[in-house]
């Protein structure tokens, strides 16, 4: 078979799957580890496809269960490979172990959770958001990952390809959010030629690297010892030292995870910012993310037109939750949270906020249509 | 407390972490004769342990054994040593990757795991440190645990042991072996073996726990279990007909009064296809 390049430059008219296994084989995929799930399954009919016959190949696995995909992606990891996995719903809920054990060990890698309507088997073809409090809470233990969610097929290539940047930057695990209505939507997108979008890689111990032209602190992010190396490599779901070994002290343990914290905190101003739209007039603005922005796009060009100033702020970046910015950006504006579930992304706009807001809760796999936002924003502006 | 090696004369002494001792095994437990056994195996085949080899573990007495050894390791969540080794193997193929983890970690919790590995035959060597229960969290039935005998969840009576040499033929796995942890000497060359198998080597490796489940089940000391290992261990005699490998004839059979009292030992198979 002919050896295919890694990056399919040019555009292109497919799926946000097609374009979320196009941005990991971009930013450097060399391992996939998955188990077939609706809506997320067509990623890994696509990497197998390509991953494979790559000039320089990489390793499609089919494994027996969600569990083990992620946990062999994080020992994909550790040999130095970047590594991903991709789910929806129950799949998510199999992998939070294995979420914590990255997470833990600071291995860098991506998981991709296309979203569909729960709890439980729920809705495997319908689309839902109610896996945003599981992105952040759903394994035990305190911990924050960076999660992106993007709202078209263009953003679902480009915020993967920031996902393994970030994850192998920071060595954690990285989540993309993204939904039914993306996995199979298809538009065009384009995949840009090899090396114009920045592609990092994790740094040895002893050297530094930039991301973004930002150097990243050896001290917040300690360089990878990784299998087959010049030193011992080692590390354990235990709390442990610096090189890796079991220390059950409240010292040892303390450092570990507020450095894990703090690592991500400091550079959350590299992480993908959220789009605003129309704001610098808007009374009111709604909150929102994913494909359900895109009804509320089409919504506010609606009522604009009928003299609402009604703007959209977009998140980009999920978690760690942009508090600061969200609370400067809309002062004295009336929020409308709009979500495809029941009350989730209410919870951290609220706490940035300090405040009640505006909600439209859709949580039962459907896009809410522009009709139902317009509605809403014209009672809440009083028209 | 510090423990100088040369002091001790350890002729391991570099292949093994001193920084982590003193270890947290009980006196008088298999762990320590099954990892040096597999230490010097690794060494036997000549390959540079800290550069060629991973050893990954899960959770349990066993799965604290990768933190003492200077290989590669990793220490992962409970029954997911195979997925891991998976993921390095691919990652890298070549690394030689050894699991070595318990019976509870590899064949309750992680048993999924283990039968698709060993159909799907990546390069790896599994050891399983088979002491039939769970020893680090007091003493609960495994799925190795004997029929009638005494743990703090079986109080009168157990269900039907996994026979893991059976478990392992019938999955397709490339290399197959028992020994106990009393074979001291022949052990590093069956680990050697194993390790050089392509595909995937199992040995299951009948361990004693007497802290724990010989004091209520027919074995209290360690040197009694040694001698127990070593007098109920039968060799297997190779049938032509391959009756030698039906489950009936590879079965362990044990007593909670005095211990076992049949251990088919030996190399069941190699390189199957
Ligand atoms: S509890 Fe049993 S298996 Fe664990 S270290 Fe002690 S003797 Fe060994």
């Amino acid at each position: 078979m002919k050896k295919q390049p890694r990056a399919m430059a040019g555009r292109h008219l497919d799926s946000g799957n097609i374009a979320v296994a196009e941005g990991a084989i971009y930013a450097g995929l060399h391992g996939y580890y998955g188990y077939p799930i609706t809506p997320s399954t067509s990623i890994m009919e696509h990497i197998v496809k390509r991953l494979p016959h790559l000039e320089e190949p990489g390793y499609f696995l089919q494994c027996e269960d969600e569990i083990a995909s992620i946990t062999a992606t994080i020992g994909c990891s550790w040999t130095r490979k970047k590594a991903m996995t991709a789910t929806s719903g129950p799949g998510f809920s199999l992998m939070q172990e294995g979420i914590g054990l990255a997470v833990m060990t600071e291995t860098p890698l991506v998981l991709v959770d296309v979203m569909r309507g729960g709890p439980s088997t729920g809705l495997p073809t319908f689309p839902g958001q109610q896996e945003l409090m599981q992105a952040h809470f759903g394994s035990h233990g305190d911990y924050i990952i960076p999660t992106f969610a993007p709202w078209s097929v263009q953003e679902c290539f480009d915020l993967t390809v920031e996902a393994f940047n970030a994850a192998e930057a920071l060595r954690t695990p990285v989540f993309v959010l993204s939904d039914q209505v993306l996995s199979t939507l298809k538009e065009k997108f384009v995949i840009p030629k090899e090396g114009e979008m920045e592609v990092v890689n994790r740094a040895h111990p002893g050297e530094t690297i930039t991301w973004k032209g930002t150097e990243i602190s050896e001290d917040l992010v300690p360089g990878m010892n990784c299998f087959g190396e010049e030193k011992k490599a080692f590390s354990t779901g235990l709390s442990h030292d610096e090189s890796g070994h079991v220390d059950l002290t409240a010292k040892t343990f303390e450092r570990l995870t507020n450095r894990m914290f703090e690592k991500v905190h400091r550079y959350a101003h590299l992480l993908p910012q959220a789009e605003k739209y129309m704001m610098d007039d808007a009374e009111i603005v709604i909150v929102t993310y994913g494909s359900t922005a895109r009804s509320a796009y089409e919504a506010i060009n609606l009522v604009r037109e009928q003299g609402l100033k009604v703007g959209m702020y977009r998140l980009r970046t999920i978690w760690p939750f942009p508090e600061e910015d969200l609370r400067k950006s809309t002062e004295g504006k009336e929020i409308l949270v709009v979500e495809m579930a029941r009350d989730q992304l209410t919870w951290p706009v609220e706490r940035a906020l300090l405040r009640r807001v505006h909600h439209i809760a859709y949580p039962m796999g459907l896009i809410p249509p522009p009709s139902v936002i317009t509605k809403k924003v014209r009672e809440i502006g009083g028209k | 407390m510090e423990i100088d090696f040369s002091k001790l004369g350890h002729n391991l002494e570099d292949k093994l972490t001193s920084k982590m001792l003193p270890h947290i095994w009980c006196s008088g437990c298999s762990l320590g004769t099954n990892l040096q056994s597999l230490v010097r195996g690794a060494v036997m085949t000549g390959m540079d342990m800290d550069k060629e080899m991973v050893m990954i573990s899960g959770i349990g007495c066993t799965g604290r054994a990768s933190g003492y050894v200077e290989f590669d390791g990793f220490h992962t969540t409970h029954g997911r040593a195979i997925p891991f080794a998976s993921g390095v193997k691919t990652g890298n193929p070549n690394l030689e990757v050894i699991v070595f983890s318990g019976d509870g970690d590899l064949f309750s919790i992680g048993g999924n795991h283990f039968i698709h590995a060993a159909r799907r035959k990546l390069d790896m060597t599994i050891i399983c440190t088979n002491n039939s229960v769970y020893g680090l969290t007091g003493g609960q039935a495994s799925p190795t645990t004997f029929e009638y005998s005494t743990t703090t969840t079986t109080i009168d009576h157990n269900l039907r042991p996994f026979n893991l040499v059976d478990l392992a033929l019938g999955a397709g796995a490339d290399f197959v072996a028992r020994y106990t942890s009393a074979h001291f000497k022949i052990l590093p060359r069956i680990i050697k073996q194993a390790i050089e198998t392509d595909g995937v080597a199992f040995i299951d490796l009948i361990s004693g726990c007497p802290a724990i489940y010989g004091k209520r089940n027919g074995y209290p000391t360690a040197d009694y279990m040694v001698k127990n290992f070593l007098e109920a261990s039968v060799e297997i005699e190779v049938k032509e007909d391959g009756s030698h490998l039906l489950s009936e004839n590879t079965r362990v059979e044990f007593d909670r009064t005095k211990g076992y009292t049949k251990i088919p030992i030996g190399v069941f198979r190699r390189q199957h296809r």
